[in-house]
């Protein structure tokens, strides 16, 4: 019999595909509306498009990885033929709907006269498919007999852990697309938002873990397939805390720099300029006498703060990812299955 | 018409020849059982202040394979629409359908279906259909010796052997309506009751 974590070994690939998919759909969500606020440029929105393929590929990856475990992909498109019926099919329908809506108005980013009104209207319908597609994969595992799954706990931990892993990829993306007006105040928001939900899940998951002791059936108690559940909870939130730490170092801190070197440029203090102003200049555009050393030391600052903010999703989702195989291990039916 | 099978607890000695005659008809490779054999066990014995010593020790056998349920779980979570019905009431996969997701194995509470991850599709116990098409019996009913197994059209099995459908270590039958007829072991348990435990569990595959 395949049980516990061996069953999570089996299903390894659906263990990425949680982990990343509603991550990536979230946090493409949340790119997307940031070329929406305030007053961006054209310049701006059309590069935070352009970059719109970071969480969508974050969250293909994830779909594709799921296909892998699939005994026969040939027969896949029977899959539709139980929308409405399925979980399953439901969640893959929403996937499609929100991949193949998410993939035009990526692609529509790179038209040469883009039609602003359809745009926003199409990101509205976006949002909508992206919010069901979460919640679809939430309940994907909502079977009645299916005991250790079939609790409220599971939809809610994956809503959260989406919450928690999307503004912190997010940022990153935004980071590549050189959104530079999210640093400071924005990327607080996100950040405090993901920490909220950190926080919210970290608690959920362990009323989960003391509520499995409840959970049983003639072969096992679902306590007894993951032991290690609690260590799992632990790490997810040390990974989560540190990559939060860390975007917030590169975001919020960075961006608060920023702020002190316009107000000391209106004041023409040039000595602002090297001490926190190296990336902010090169990214204004600003020039100066010194403008050839300051661009290569801006260049390997951004590219340093860019690989931190690669680590920062790595984490979280290094610590989304051990929760998810908890989640798994832990599968126990009524009567005789797991 | 709803075929179901009839287990008589009473007879079963745990031999496993249904399970072995099964494999051995549908050529079942080791890590794959359509039927198996739980073995229920528990009780213990205690002594009274005199020194006397009592035990309510039980253990029997529930032969058990795919109850063709009225509200299969399978069915209920196939995103394809492969698990289904046919004409006789019996649950059996549609392998051009099946993209072999398991997720009629994860819901099964009977643990009926399994993934052939070699034929890349779920696989489960189809009541022997062509045998019955035959008018014969499934291979299992055929082999055992103690004649512990039946099957036909379920409103007949319950005429002839009432309709208790449920003993652990099996689930509830109100889960997922099995049709499927227990006569009672000795020493019966119902489902849940957290009396015995399935003993053989190295065993199952």
């Amino acid at each position: 019999m395949i049980v516990g974590v061996d069953m999570a070994m089996s299903e390894l690939t659906l263990v990425l595909f949680t982990t990343l998919a509603p991550s990536g759909t979230l946090a493409f969500l949340l790119m997307g509306v940031m070329s929406y606020i305030g007053r961006i440029d054209s310049e701006t929105r059309s590069r935070i498009d352009r970059h719109l393929y970071v969480p969508l590929v974050v969250a293909l990856v994830g779909l594709v990885m799921s296909a892998t475990h699939l005994g026969n992909p040939s027969n896949v498109l029977y899959v539709f033929a139980r929308t409405g019926y399925s979980p399953l099919s439901n969640e893959v329908a929403s996937a499609a709907l929100f991949l193949a809506l998410a993939g035009v108005y990526w692609l529509h980013s790179f038209s040469r006269k883009p039609a602003l009104r359809l745009r926003a209207i199409w990101f509205a319908l976006i949002c909508i498919a992206g919010i069901v597609f979460i919640t679809l994969i939430a309940f994907a595992y909502a079977a009645d007999t299916i005991v250790s799954w079939n609790t409220p706990y599971v939809p809610t931990n994956l809503w959260l852990s989406a919450l928690v892993g999307g503004p912190i990829l997010a940022l990153a993306s935004l980071r590549l697309a050189r959104a530079e007006f999210v640093r400071g105040k924005i990327a607080r928001i996100f950040l405090i938002e993901s920490f909220i939900a950190l926080i919210a899940n970290v608690a959920c998951m362990s009323f989960q873990n003391e509520a499995l002791k409840e959970v049983s059936n003639e072969l096992s108690t679902a306590i007894d397939l993951v032991p290690f559940y609690g260590v799992c909870i632990v790490a997810f939130a040390l990974l989560t805390a540190i990559s939060i730490a860390m975007q917030w170092m590169l975001d919020v801190r960075d961006g608060a720099f920023e702020g002190a070197y316009r107000r000391k440029r209106m004041g023409h203090d040039s000595n602002a300029l090297h001490e926190s102003g190296i990336v902010a200049l090169q990214e204004f555009g600003f020039e100066d006498q010194e403008a050839g050393s300051n661009q290569r030391r801006a260049d390997c600052v951004s590219r340093r703060a860019f690989i931190a903010s690669v680590i920062a999703c790595i984490l979280v989702f290094t610590g989304i990812f051990l929760t998810r195989f908890a989640f798994y291990s832990m599968h126990l039916t009524i009567g005789l299955g797991m | 018409m709803q075929y179901g099978f009839h287990f008589d607890g009473t007879r079963c000695t745990g031999c496993k020849t249904c399970m072995l005659a099964c494999k051995d008809y549908h050529d079942l490779p080791p890590d794959i059982a359509y039927r198996q054999v739980y073995e229920y066990a528990g009780g213990s014995w205690t002594s009274d202040r005199g020194g006397r010593w009592e035990q309510n020790c039980f253990a029997y056998y529930v032969s058990n394979a795919c109850c063709h349920c009225d509200g299969p779980a399978c069915m209920n979570v196939c995103p394809t629409g492969a698990m289904h019905k046919d004409e006789l009431g019996l649950v059996s996969v549609d392998a051009r359908k099946c993209i072999g997701c398991g997720y009629c194995a994860l819901s099964c509470p009977y643990r009926a279906p399994k993934v052939d991850r070699k034929a890349g599709h779920s696989v489960k116990c189809d009541g022997c259909r062509d045998r019955v098409l035959q008018g014969l019996n499934p291979i299992c009913v055929e082999a055992c010796p103690l004649r512990a197994l039946d099957f036909g059209e379920i409103g007949e099995l319950r005429t002839m052997y009432g309709d208790v459908a449920e003993v652990a270590p099996l689930p509830p039958s109100c889960a997922t309506q099995p049709n499927l007829v227990v006569t009672l072991p000795h020493g019966a348990r119902p489902p849940g009751s957290n009396e015995g435990n399935v003993v053989n569990q190295r065993e199952l595959v």
